[in-house]
């Protein structure tokens, strides 16, 4: 699901919490709609200026409430004082936020991986779907340990988590990086 | 029996500090056995921006009681007047107040307004109208683009300035609980090579919002003092989501361009000056018992680049 923050917004610059608030509340409802989308693209093409606190109130706030569910990722995000701020305010609610720019180069806003995820999280955000074991032999971890760190990674915020069916019947999860 | 208290402003530069202490040795009345207060300017008073918005709150605030407020301005062609009415400073100044020898008209300072480069006129925040200020941050910020024209740092600056007045004025709709309107204002003083940036308030003050969101028992002991310098250097834990730091954010911002910093409460008033450390406690002036001015004060005055 693709959303051009911009087209939220009352003009190119936003600040203060109950702007953002009042974009939290709008895109809640837009998203919402979707249930069925659990990734969110959120292009900052066209915003300005803003300060911390919109950008906390608003996509930070959202992205952390749907932690687990659904996964937020921002794109159109080069500007040095935006990424300040959004950087600020992912830090401050604790919400990392993969930010993609061109030929899929991408940073990480926010609290930063563990050194024992890192690896783990450079191979998902390769990837467009990571079962546990091709992670595992990927990255010559036994299996039960590629485990946790994938899990972990989904825990904290950084990729996401689908159930399907295994071939061997019963359930089994693919990370997917969220993008 | 009830008194008039006389404030009379001298010739020359009135800064915050010039107000406090002129306003101290006029109110040994107390406030409540005040009749009426008259605001003297001496012809050649120079209002500087940050004393301006202490004044603008404070006549509101005492035309508010219904007490009889006046400003008399001496003399032919008054510096203070002639500032004060570019500023657009009477348009905000309640209906109340009496002017003397006579109310400026306010289409003049409507008819220059953005045509200063050294200023941004004063604009008005209204407490219950989020929509009438939304876009006052970026109005100022593009008023001190076209005042810093030439300035090698001008990007940096307007960047830190949008994101102080945001910050600032957030706080207004966040803290002041009053009807009673908020100011903000910038002024470029070129010949002293600093420009001053000022949101004002008259509401509960900051602190007394604050104060209940505190979660450390130490923290809720501080004096005033030591909790807004605290609050800048971002020593306080909260319980919000993350609100409550944007202080200590202008303070980071200030302190990039070495701003120096006061805030003028209630009944105190706490100025800070950077040093390569930061905002520490040594460098900080404090007073205390000061004339009850409602509401939350904030300046930050910062030296421009010496080279334009």
């Amino acid at each position: 699901m693709h959303i051009r923050l911009r087209d939220h917004m009352p003009r190119p610059d936003g600040w203060g919490h109950i702007q953002g608030r009042r974009v939290y509340e709008e895109l809640y409802t837009l998203i919402e709609s979707c249930p069925h989308e659990d990734i969110i693209v959120i292009s900052l093409d066209g915003v300005e200026h803003t300060d911390v606190s919109f950008p906390r109130e608003s996509v930070v706030e959202l992205a952390k409430h749907y932690r687990e569910q659904k996964g937020f990722c921002l794109t159109h995000l080069s500007d040095p004082d935006l990424i300040e701020n959004w950087e600020a305010a992912a830090s401050k609610r604790e919400q990392p936020f993969i930010v993609w720019g061109e030929d899929k180069s991408y940073r990480i806003l926010g609290p930063q991986p563990s050194p024992g995820l890192r690896e783990m999280l450079t191979y998902v955000l390769s990837v467009p779907v990571a079962l546990t074991s091709e992670a595992a032999s990927a990255l010559n971890l036994k299996v039960p340990n590629a485990s946790n760190k994938l899990k972990q990674l989904w825990l904290e915020g950084y990729i996401l988590r689908r159930e399907r069916a295994a071939s061997s019947g019963g359930v089994e999860y693919e990370y997917v990086r969220i993008a | 029996m009830a008194r008039e208290s006389i404030i009379t402003f001298p010739g020359g530069w009135v800064t915050a500090d010039t107000f406090e202490q002129v306003l101290l040795q006029a109110f040994k009345t107390p406030l409540p056995y005040c009749s009426g207060v008259t605001f003297c300017f001496h012809q050649r008073s120079k209002v500087m921006v940050d004393a301006a918005v202490r004044l603008l709150s404070l006549a509101n605030q005492l035309a508010a009681r219904e007490l009889r407020v006046t400003f008399l301005f001496n003399g032919d062609q008054n510096e203070a007047m002639s500032y004060l009415n570019r500023a657009n400073f009477f348009t905000f100044l309640s209906p109340k107040v009496q002017v003397m020898p006579v109310r400026p008209d306010p289409s003049y300072a409507k008819r220059y307004q953005g045509n200063n480069k050294n200023m941004v006129e004063f604009k008005s925040i209204c407490p219950v109208d989020y929509e009438a200020s939304a876009s006052t941050p970026i109005q100022l910020k593009d008023a001190l683009e076209a005042a810093t024209s030439a300035r090698s740092d001008r990007e940096q600056l307007c960047h830190m300035a949008y994101l102080l007045f945001g910050e600032l004025i957030d706080n207004v709709y966040c803290h002041s609980q009053t009807m009673l309107d908020g100011f903000a204002a910038l002024q470029v003083y070129r010949n002293g090579g600093r420009a001053q940036v000022v949101v004002s308030d008259s509401g509960v003050g900051l602190l007394e919002t604050l104060k209940p969101k505190l979660l450390s028992p130490s923290d809720k002991c501080l004096v005033e003092a030591e909790l807004v310098y605290a609050l800048f250097r971002g020593n306080v834990s909260w319980d919000a989501k993350g609100r409550g730091s944007g202080l200590k954010r202008c303070a980071d911002l200030a302190l990039r361009h070495s701003s120096s910093l006061s805030v003028r409460l209630a009944t105190c008033s706490i100025d800070l000056t950077p040093s390569k450390n930061g905002y520490e406690s040594i460098n900080m002036q404090y007073l205390e018992d000061l004339p009850l001015l409602e509401g939350t004060h904030i300046c930050f005055s910062f030296p421009l680049d010496s080279s334009i």
